[in-house]
């Protein structure tokens, strides 16, 4: 059932088939059947990062455990995806590897939409000279690809975990700027965002409270989306030497480890990498099940 | 009678949406006869656009599901037919969109378009042949000539040069006659038309008309011409349907159908048009106290953007309780007065005083202390409210911007305001998504009343709402305005309205009054031509209505305090003309300002 | 005029790209030199090596020095190699750039066909494995798919090799393109040992972008699709295959267009993975392997090649962009 109407024959009050735009979104959400499996999937590696302590069969692998009599052992029941080149159980140590990853899409994302949001929206309010130097600078970062630019700054910085995701960030903010940026250039020509100046409404009110929840739904879905990246991103610099360091348990870095071991052992690098693939996988198809969502609104 | 053209019975659609399946069209007969034109005539959501979609054979079919129980189009039975055929159907039937930057290509110069679908129909429709013909020089070159030799029958006085035009170089009332043109290329046998003038301005609305009353008895075409508009289904149509909800409600020729309506329905269309003949009964005789100062005071106002001027110099007064009306088209500049008299910008030029003070330049403390007195309703609805919040947020922060800060205060006036617009006080919680477009625009007026202000600007305050919710919007704004004595400041294009609401009119064109006077005056003894010109393009919907003016009058002697444009001086103040057309102010032909609309 | 304040812009853009460099060499490590050369060098040699590197001068004035080195091919000295970093670069620049060509060009033969039909066919099967294979291919680690891609084309099947750019003694080069150079001399040995070598690397250097350029050329075409011309062209009868082609794919193209504007620094970036798994001769290892040697110069050097590339691309592709695209051209007449 569309919008109300105004038809002759109403009496004008209208009665719209779901209380609130809540429960209508929830219903359509769920008749997006990608977006719920890769909900699903996202809930399912939050679950497992959350719990891993306890359910991890071998705990005390997550560090620098050493086990020489069984060293680079390959899957079997004892330990479903084999052992590295320390012994440690990989099955394990991916559970453990869920968590850095989901921490790093976290930190990456927070920073990111707390730098670029506000920038967009000011740049894009306020226009003129503030717009142009924002923009600008914007533009410098945009031009850099992420990967290039978060292995410079996390190099200078000293190459760790933490750095490489906080160098993610201080690069990735750019895109939120622009949306944030293009979106409020649209919005502030709306009727509500005039009516609020015009009655007198603080700049601030009218960017935070009149602009910004308008935007909610694109930053939504970049964020899903990006999320992944975030991921991929994270995991490619830790590959490279940059960010983790053994004897973490960080995906990309169990793979860097493993690869010195190829072609015999080919399951220390092939088991991160399927975990990689399935976290990024489920964000994705949440993120286009959210653009889909939003998009018909 | 002859056999119809096209004859359906039984029509149902369905739609499957994300929301569910929805029933657009429930059940529905239909008939055109050779030669006649038939309107299809409806609010929004009454399904008049599907249905012209299904004859047009572009109904997709997933997401749509069609039955029919009959249908037949130029003596071939349409449920049976196949793909191909139906595709070969479209050789016979012209189709004239509603939004002709829209239905133009932008990136494709409008020759280059025209030739496209020229040599389409003369390649007999086969791609193959379709591919030779369009490499042929000789056959582009016959193309481009029968392309130039259809844009002079819709009036086009230099083809070969608005041939050459990207979509975006041409005014909408060329873009329109672009697309007739291309609508009977094919020698078409049915011409079907989907609201082809609502964009346009009534000016232009009156050429296109005439050039489609005039094509259709030249080639000898059929039509269905799907309206909202009744005015011209009465002047265009033979015969008309009335839609609702999917299902015809009322059918048969125009005029009885329109003089002596058998359907409520329709009957309620009808009286919500205003008569222009007729003076409101409930329209005092005498609007505006007499205060020896005017309310408002204008006095050489202009504002400049750039090398434009969207307003030049204008001057009036408005007594207090008076409702002064700004009447004009797209481009003559009454979007813009109306944001400097509601000081959203600042004018250029000239001054505002109200109540004797002067207000051109306020800023901060002063200005806010002003916005309780003059507010402001916008035209949009669906913009003018903030979709992410609550009616009681919206209606709330004029009250919270201004001092108010308990919230049980707050809502205690909302609730208030709610009920002066009559609209249910449980309404609080409800956001935009959850409003019809009537209802939208109570709220927004309930938000414009809600600091007790004395002058409000409505800048066409029904013109996005369907006709027959304009009637109630406008009752309402006149409860409001005898209740609590308030000036209004109307801003519209819409006769209509005007003739509902306004005690004084201006007349507007390119920026300035053209001609200033009492409602009556300027609606049936008109000075200017322009004036004129505007009245006479509106199609009449009343048979009473038919407008014949009287000789201009005198100008009485100007009460103490007003100022008015003498007949003599507002006859003298006329841009330059050409053929007795004043070209529509939204033209962008740099080449040639002379080009009709 | 509008070309000339767009490059202003993109002049201005590149003045904060280097800005940003200088920033990350000089300003933050706090003492690079002591950094570099870790514990047990004396006070006195780090002060003479801080001397001849110039860091001992103002942060402007070692500004300028940076740049007038840079405009003159130094980027500093390698901490790795005993050469100048913009020796090195120019050394291994023509194996990058060749790296991805191929891919670009892989991606978007590939992703503009797939998006194309997938938009056509809408809904319909193709468009679903399509969505799917497209889904699948931006979630997958580059560096992984390398490794595993190299180990099963390259060691267990042996099809092709496993690393490197030539299995051949190095040849005079014309254009420092292996699969020109060899064309050009008409040596097809050589064109096919070539060949043979770019073709994994490129490969999994195309997976993510060519799913992105399906995904886009697919919505871009279905937005336009949906657009009230092309019901107007339908209603007048056209076939869908002219419509398609002709009009819809002209006004998508623009989007295809952008890709490769944004493809462009993307590759650059995963680059740097592809090249060191398949030990590519190029400066996206050099600079992998400069970040494990902690040598600043190198790192910042190659990253500043790498955005001056991708800066230069973006502007070109703008410039293309507003002449292809009448609206732009036209609304900026005066």
């Amino acid at each position: 059932m569309t919008a109300p109407s105004d038809s002759a024959f109403d009496l004008e009050v209208a009665t719209p088939a779901y209380e609130s735009g809540l429960s209508r979104g929830l219903a359509r959400f769920r008749r997006n059947k990608l977006a719920v499996v890769g909900a699903v999937m996202l809930l399912l590696t939050v679950f497992i990062a959350l719990l891993a302590p306890w359910i991890a069969p071998y705990p005390e692998d997550i560090a620098d455990a050493v086990h020489f009599d069984r060293m680079l052992q390959p899957p079997s029941w004892g330990f479903l995806m084999g052992t590295d080149e320390a012994g440690r159980d990989i099955l394990t140590r991916l559970m453990y590897g869920a968590r850095l990853s989901l921490l790093t899409a976290f930190v990456v994302l927070g920073i990111s939409v707390v730098i670029g949001v506000p920038i967009g929206l000011v740049a894009g309010y306020y226009g003129g000279r503030v717009e142009t130097i924002l923009m600008r600078i914007t533009d410098t970062f945009s031009s850099m690809p992420a990967l290039v630019l978060a292995l410079a700054i996390a190099v200078v910085m000293g190459a760790d975990l933490i750095h490489s995701m906080i160098a993610i960030g201080l690069v990735w903010w750019r895109g939120f700027a622009r949306i944030a940026h293009g979106q409020t250039l649209s919005l502030k020509q709306e009727g509500y965002v005039v009516m609020a100046r015009t009655l007198g409404a603080s700049d601030f009110h009218v960017m935070f409270r009149e602009i910004l929840p308008n935007m909610t739904s694109p930053l939504l879905v970049t964020i899903s989306l990006d999320a992944g990246f975030a991921i991929l991103i994270g995991t490619a610099i830790s590959f490279l030497g940059a960010g983790a360091s053994p004897p973490t348990a960080e995906w990309g870095l169990m793979i860097a480890s493993g690869r010195h071991y190829l072609p015999d052992a080919w399951w220390p690098s092939l088991f991160p990498g399927l975990a990689i693939f399935v976290v990024v996988l489920s964000f994705n198809l949440l993120g286009d099940g959210l653009r889909d969502f939003f998009g018909d609104d | 009678m002859n056999s119809p053209l096209v004859s359906v019975r039984g029509l149902t659609v369905e739609f499957d949406t994300l929301d569910g399946v929805s029933r657009v069209i429930h059940g529905i007969d239909l008939d055109i006869a050779e030669g006649e034109i038939v309107g299809l005539v409806g609010e929004t959501g009454s399904g008049k656009s599907v249905t012209a979609k299904y004859l047009l054979g572009v109904l997709p079919s997933p997401p749509a599901r069609i039955k029919a129980d009959s249908a037949t189009m130029f003596g071939e039975n349409l449920t049976i037919m196949g793909r191909r055929a139906r595709e070969d159907l479209k050789r016979y039937i012209a189709y004239v969109p509603q939004d002709p930057m829209a239905a133009l290509n932008p990136s494709f110069k409008v020759g280059s378009q025209m030739i496209d679908v020229i040599i389409w129909e003369r390649s007999g429709r086969r791609l193959s042949s379709y591919f030779v013909m369009r490499h042929s020089r000789s056959a582009r070159r016959q193309a481009t000539d029968y392309a130039a030799h259809l844009l002079e029958k819709v009036k086009i006085n230099n083809p070969r040069l608005v041939l050459d035009r990207y979509p975006v170089q041409l005014s909408g009332g060329m873009r329109q006659r672009v697309l007739l043109a291309l609508a009977i290329s094919g020698s078409p046998r049915l011409l079907v038309a989907d609201e082809p003038t609502t964009a346009l301005d009534v000016t232009v609305q009156k050429k296109i008309v005439e050039i489609i009353q005039e094509l259709a008895q030249q080639e000898k075409l059929a039509g269905l011409y799907i309206t909202h508009d009744l005015g011209v289904a009465r002047w265009l149509c033979n015969r008309t349907y009335v839609m609702y909800k999917g299902r015809v409600v009322d059918e048969g020729r125009t005029t009885e159908l329109l003089d002596h309506p058998k359907h409520p329905y329709t009957q309620r269309l009808v009286d919500a048009i205003p008569r222009l003949s007729e003076r409101p009964a409930d329209l005092a005789a005498v609007a505006g106290s007499d205060d020896a100062v005017p309310q408002l005071r204008v006095r050489d106002l202009g504002k400049t953007y750039g090398e434009v001027q969207a307003v030049k110099s204008v001057s009036f007064d408005i007594r207090r309780g008076e409702t002064f009306a700004i009447v004009g088209e797209s481009g003559s500049g009454k979007t813009t007065l109306a944001q400097i008299i509601a000081r959203i910008i600042e004018p250029s030029a000239g001054s505002i005083s109200y109540e004797g003070r002067d207000i051109t330049h306020l800023v901060g403390g002063d200005l806010r202390a002003l916005r309780r007195k003059i507010q402001i309703v916008f035209q949009d609805p669906g913009s003018s409210l903030n979709p992410r919040q609550t009616v009681e947020d919206i209606i709330g922060l004029p009250l919270m911007l201004h001092g108010m800060k308990s919230k049980a205060a707050r809502r205690a006036r909302v609730a208030e305001l709610l009920e002066a617009v009559h609209l249910p006080a449980d309404f609080m919680k409800r956001t935009p998504w959850a409003l019809s477009g009537g209802q939208k625009q109570r709220v927004s007026i309930a938000r414009a009343l809600a600091l007790q202000p004395e002058v409000l600007v409505l800048d066409e305050p029904t013109s996005a709402l369907d006709v027959s919710v304009q009637a109630r919007i406008l009752t309402l704004l006149k409860q409001l305005r005898r209740k609590h004595n308030l000036t209004y400041v109307l801003i519209t294009h819409d006769l209509g309205v005007v003739r509902a609401l306004a005690d004084r009119i201006a007349v507007m064109y390119l920026g300035e009054f053209v001609e200033l006077g009492s409602a009556d005056q300027i609606l049936q003894a008109p000075c200017h031509d322009y004036t004129r010109s505007l009245i006479s393009a509106v199609p009449v919907v009343h048979e009473s209505d038919q407008i014949v003016f009287a000789e201009p009058q005198p100008i009485e002697s100007a009460r103490p305090g007003s100022y008015r444009v003498p007949a003599e001086q507002a006859l003298a103040m006329q841009p330059h003309r050409a053929e007795h057309e004043f070209p529509s102010p939204d033209a962008q032909n740099p080449e040639n300002p002379e080009e009709m609309q | 005029m509008r070309f000339l304040k767009r490059l202003s812009h993109m002049l201005l853009v590149l003045v904060g790209v280097s800005i940003l460099m200088f920033t990350l060499v000089r300003v933050i490590p706090g003492d690079p030199v002591a950094a570099a050369l870790g514990d047990g060098v004396s006070r006195e040699e780090i002060a003479r090596i801080r001397q001849q590197m110039g860091l001992d001068r103002s942060i402007p004035v070692q500004y300028v020095h940076y740049i007038g080195g840079i405009l003159n091919g130094h980027f500093g000295m390698s901490l790795t190699e005993p050469k100048d970093v913009g020796e090195i670069i120019a050394e291994r620049l023509p194996a990058t750039l060749e790296l991805v060509t191929v891919a670009m060009l892989v991606a978007i033969a590939f992703g503009v066909p797939f998006g194309v039909i997938s938009a056509v066919n809408r809904n319909g099967a193709t468009d679903h494995v399509s969505r799917m294979v497209s889904l699948f291919g931006v979630s997958f680690p580059q560096f992984w798919v390398a490794l595993m891609l190299q180990l099963w084309l390259g060691a267990w099947l042996l099809l092709v090799p496993i690393t490197g750019r030539s299995g051949l003694p190095p040849a005079e080069p014309i254009t420092g393109f292996l699969l020109l150079d060899s064309l050009l001399k008409l040596d097809l040995a050589a064109f096919g040992d070539a060949l043979r070598h770019i073709l994994v690397p490129a490969l999994v250097l195309a997976v993510g972008p060519l799913a992105n350029v399906t995904r886009l050329v697919r919505a871009s075409m279905i937005d336009e699709l949906g657009k009230p011309y092309i019901a107007l062209n339908r209603a007048v009868g056209m076939p869908s295959f002219l419509i398609n082609y002709k009009y819809a794919l002209r006004n998508a193209s623009l989007s295809a267009l952008t890709v490769v504007g944004f493809l462009f620094p993307l590759m650059l970036g995963s680059a740097f993975v592809v090249e060191k798994v398949f030990v590519w001769p190029g400066i996206a290892r050099f600079g992998a392997d400069a970040i494990i040697a902690n040598d600043f110069n190198a790192v910042v050097g190659v990253a500043l090649v790498v955005c001056v590339f991708v800066v230069v691309i973006n502007f070109l592709v703008d410039e293309l962009y507003g002449w292809i695209d009448p609206r732009i051209r036209l609304s900026a007449e005066p």
